[in-house]
């Protein structure tokens, strides 16, 4: 085994990843200390992914926009209006759940494509159309149902929210577990093979051991705790919460697009250079107005799982969410300037917050102290990213 | 001969003229946020048209900046009389001093600010505690209490909790009823409630037996919360009969939404707005002196209506609510007003 | 995404008696600004020809309408002696014309494989990018440019100046580049990448491949071209066999344009 610092640099490690990873743990076992085994309760791990949920999933998208040079102040205010749209639709004009949705999903097209196409073709920075965004979007949830609070009540709509019903069961739970293990093995073994037949050397296999087996222990770790979570009046544990795995399955599409597709390819190369983009041929516009459409269904999803958590749709839902998306997609590496951020880092980034507030909430820290704490937070992280990038050389 | 004659004859139809000048009322909203201030705006309205006074209006979209300059502009348009629904109590006074010294009077609106001369209607909010509490205890008077509180920075967040704490009081000492959870929401944002209510339920391991929760949105999200760890039903109340609540308290999951007939509450402000502009004494205001300040204020309580099961037909014979929205989903054989 | 194949050109046979690139009567104007006015230029297979000028001359821009990144008011393109339309990168990549421009158009937070196939990336058969296909082809790439070069990896911000430039120069390498537009090839590099690259135009010559260098260095001019024209103003000034002309009398042509009195201008390659 050869076990020199060559040989890991060359691995392609992301240190700063295990960094992150490494503070979440640090933050959960600080907390658990100090909530006397609270914390790391199953029953508070489950509040925490529920409510993590809506932010990790814009904030996968939010990544692929800040990368790309742009920005959406907006998205807390539109997310709100589709939700309020699809729960007036649901409540007061007695559409079907399945309708309300497609129609709150061409609500949501229409404003991004509008917003796409200012930043797109007129040239407008998104800075700016996307505030105005923020302050019509929040007008329009409000005028949507006049004000008035919209109701939830169907059964298998409100399970996407998660709560009491919403919890797959420890068995389909076990068996996610086991297909995703057994993904994460095989890629990791295509990897090998494809690297042999094309000459390009690969790690020593003990590296790539580890490194599979690193997410492999996270995943089994997370769905054996969802699965020790056991509401006293239900006869079986919860299992993985459903906003979770629809977060799950939107990380895992996203980074297929950025790793796998020249989609994702294109918009790394807009914020890295976009005078370059342009010159090699790249449909700059075309990929822009895409990356919107993207964030309009991500925006719908968020939507859905929102209201059906809170099962209504009110007329400040979403309010200052732009904000923690944001912090959740900073906090997790991705750089203002564009050109550089991770899918995995939105989602560590959203965790850490959410961790923090939730473990202040535990232990009874003020309000006011709370959203002080969060801000500095945010504040540590971007200044250790400038430092790493430093490091690295990779200084923007 | 004859033009002096026109000429003071013009004067004295001018000056006949002016004193039939249309009463400008203005009125400052902080933010339309809440479902209630529609219902606020048309009585006001509807009041100060009885009385042939015109009627303008500022929304401050939720920023207490914005507040201030809307007050100036309010006065710029010619308001004589002011109608402010105050955001924060200390930051709206410079605008409150401002329309003093233009000697335009100044009514506070549902939520205390204290100056000279200022004019307090509401809702007794106190009152409003008083039945939120009242309510739950008369049905769990024994257990464990959560309490949900609105924003920090809203003076009525502390009045409720005061009154909450007079009507507990006893029991409390007694050892009969345990705070085990208290929180302030920011922004009185249901989502926010809901998260503070699921860390509360963590944090005593879910021995929550009844929650005093101060506005019927914030109720919203305690009961999704609770409905989350399969313990709705517990008395949850809320404040401001919220057509949602309402039906809420109609399907069990909230017990009490005390509800401000804000209609009442516009009337009661328009007119004290109309009887200030004609320079008179608002009839019916008494002096208080119960604001942080302790500053004497000519105020006028009205008394709001805790709804709960028994007494739902008085939200539906006022049209607050219709009684298709009341009743949605509701067992009709379990709620007699929904048969 | 655009529908082409991304598997680079076959070399047709070079037939070095047929003119390759064909400019005529370019014009471009930049708001009031004519920026190219009634430019005509010639290119044969196999021939280096340097365009020369002061900074706004038009030079760049002219290179640039040919490369696709500026459509062309009114003139004609004609290559082999059929009149195309170029109107994008891509419809200029597709006729086989490569750019490497003064500021390399690389995506600095991207490795070198990627910048090298960027917007004509390989796929899979699923339509997904073919990492390990490119990786492959681009070391082989890399390697006969510069053997010491193995950081293809790391993101080109990290690598030395001569090494970002393998990287531009391999896209015209990979793609098999006709002809070639090199904008100021060697303005950053050191004496011994300066003749990496003097050898490569030679081994570029001698395939068949046409050149346009655009270029200040007038030992790099001198020592690379078969023929060279001069702008100013927009306006071409003269193209002369560099063999039939003297280092002053170009700069006269640059600074005061004045076409030097007993030089013949020809428009066909140097013999």
């Amino acid at each position: 085994m050869n076990m020199d610092w060559q040989t890991l640099k060359r691995a392609q490690i992301d240190w700063r990843m295990v960094l992150m990873s490494t503070v979440l743990v640090v933050i959960a076992v600080v907390f658990n200390v100090l909530s006397e085994g609270i914390f790391l309760s199953p029953e508070n791990l489950y509040n925490i992914a529920q409510q993590t949920a809506v932010v990790g999933i814009l904030a996968t998208v939010m990544v692929l926009i800040i990368v790309a040079r742009h920005i959406d102040l907006s998205v807390g205010s539109v997310m709100g209006f589709v939700g309020v749209l699809i729960a007036f639709l649901i409540y007061t004009a007695n559409w079907s759940w399945q309708a309300a949705c497609l129609m709150g999903l061409a609500a949501a097209i229409a404003v991004s494509m509008y917003q796409g196409a200012l930043t797109a073709f007129v040239g407008v920075p998104s800075f700016v159309v996307t505030l105005g965004g923020l302050m019509s979007f929040r007008g329009a949830a409000y005028l949507v149902a006049d004000g008035k609070t919209q109701p939830l009540a169907d059964p298998f709509f409100l399970k996407l929210g998660g709560g009491y019903n919403g919890g797959i069961g420890t068995t389909a739970s076990w068996i996610l577990a086991a297909l995703l293990c057994c993904g994460l093995l095989l890629a990791m073994l295509n990897k090998r093979r494809a690297k042999k037949i094309y000459g390009v050397p690969t790690n020593p296999a003990w590296v790539d051991l580890v490194l599979v087996l690193i997410p492999v222990a996270i995943v089994l770790a997370f769905v054996a705790t969802m699965n020790a979570y056991h509401i006293p009046n239900k006869d079986a544990p919860q299992g993985v919460p459903i906003p979770v795995l629809i977060w799950g399955a939107v990380a895992l599409v996203i980074s297929f697009l950025v790793h796998r597709t020249r989609f994702g390819r294109y918009i790394f190369a807009i914020g890295g250079n976009p005078d370059a983009a342009a010159l090699v041929g790249i449909p700059v516009r075309r990929v822009t107005m895409l990356l919107f459409l993207l964030l309009a269904v991500l925006i719908t999803i968020a939507a859905i799982v929102a209201i059906s958590r809170l099962n209504a749709g009110t007329n400040s839902l979403g309010n200052n969410l732009e904000l923690l998306v944001i912090a959740a997609t900073v906090i997790g590496g991705t750089a203002l300037a564009g050109g550089s951020g991770t899918i995995i880092g939105s989602v560590l980034g959203a965790l850490i917050m959410q961790c923090i507030d939730s473990g202040m909430l535990l232990l009874d820290v003020s309000i006011g102290t709370r959203y002080i704490i969060i801000g500095q937070v945010l504040i540590a992280a971007v200044v250790f990213d400038v430092a790493y990038r430093k490091w690295t050389g990779d200084a923007l | 001969m004859k033009l002096k004659r026109h000429l003071s004859a013009l004067a004295i139809a001018m000056a006949a003229g002016s004193s039939f000048a249309q009463l400008v009322v203005g009125v400052s909203y902080d933010a339309f946020q809440e479902e209630r201030w529609k219902t606020d705006e048309a009585a006001i309205k509807a009041e100060l048209a009885k009385a042939g006074a015109k009627y303008i209006m500022s929304d401050a979209g939720a920023s207490t900046e914005k507040q201030l300059s809307d007050i100036d502009g309010l006065i710029a348009k010619g308001a004589k009389v002011l109608i402010i629904l105050g955001r924060d109590k200390d930051a709206i006074l410079p605008a409150v001093n401002k329309a003093a010294q233009q000697k335009i009077p100044v009514i506070a609106y549902d939520r205390l600010f204290e100056a000279p001369g200022v004019t307090y209607i509401t809702f007794d909010n106190k009152e409003v505690g008083r039945m939120t509490a009242r309510a739950i205890l008369a049905v769990k008077p024994k257990g464990n209490y959560a309490i949900i509180k609105g924003d920090p920075g809203d003076a009525n967040a502390n009045f409720l909790r005061e009154g909450q704490a007079e009507v507990l009081a006893d029991a409390i000492k007694k050892g009969d009823v345990k705070i085990v959870g208290e929180e302030f929401t920011a922004g009185w944002n249901p989502q926010n409630a809901q998260k503070n209510m699921e860390q509360i339920l963590t944090k005593t391991g879910n021995k929550v037996d009844a929650v005093v929760a101060q506005n019927d949105g914030m109720a919203g999200g305690v009961v999704a919360a609770l409905a989350a760890k399969g313990l709705q039903g517990i008395p949850v109340s809320g404040q401001d009969g919220d057509l949602a609540a309402l039906n809420r308290v109609a399907l069990g999951t909230q017990t009490v939404s005390v509800w401000k007939n804000s209609a009442d509450l516009g009337t009661a402000a328009a007119k004290a707005a109309v009887e200030l502009g004609a320079g008179k004494a608002v009839t019916g205001a008494a002096d208080w002196a119960g604001g942080e300040k302790k500053m004497t204020l000519k105020s006028i309580f009205l008394k709001p209506i805790p709804v709960t099961k028994d007494n739902l037909d008085v939200v539906l014979k006022s049209g607050h609510i219709s009684k298709a929205a009341l009743c949605k989903g509701v067992d009709a054989s379990k709620v007699a007003v929904c048969k | 995404m655009n529908a082409t194949d991304n598997t680079p050109h076959s070399k047709p046979a070079i037939d070095t008696s047929r003119c390759l690139v064909e400019l005529r009567n370019i014009r471009k104007a930049f708001g009031g600004v004519l920026a190219v006015d009634e430019v005509s230029l010639n290119l044969y297979p196999g021939e280096v020809v340097a365009v020369l000028g002061h900074n706004g001359a038009g030079k760049s821009t002219l290179m640039k309408m040919l490369a696709g990144a500026y459509p062309i008011d009114s003139g004609e393109v004609l290559l082999s002696g059929e009149k195309v339309q170029i109107r994008s990168p891509s419809d200029a990549q597709n006729l086989g014309i490569e750019s490497i421009y003064q500021t390399l158009a690389l995506a600095d937070n991207l490795d070198a494989v990627a910048n090298l196939f960027l917007g004509r990336e390989l796929l899979t058969r699923w339509r997904t990018l073919d990492d390990h296909r490119m990786d492959a082809d681009a070391r082989k790439v890399f390697q006969r440019l510069n053997k010491n070069f193995t950081n293809i990896r790391i993101p080109v911000r990290r690598l030395s100046g001569g090494q970002r430039q393998v990287v531009a120069i391999s896209r015209a390498i990979y793609f098999n580049a006709r002809i070639l537009i090199m904008d100021e090839p060697t303005a950053a590099l050191g004496p011994e990448e300066t003749a990496m690259v003097g050898n490569l135009i030679q081994q570029l010559k001698a395939e068949g491949v046409g050149i346009f260098l655009i270029s200040h260095d007038m030992h790099d001019v001198f020592a690379l071209s078969d023929r060279l024209a001069v702008m100013k103003n927009g306006k071409r000034i003269g193209t002369y066999r560099t063999q039939d002309v003297t280092e002053d009398e170009v700069l006269g042509m640059i600074i005061a344009g004045k076409a030097p009195a007993g030089k013949t201008q020809t428009e066909r390659p140097a013999r």
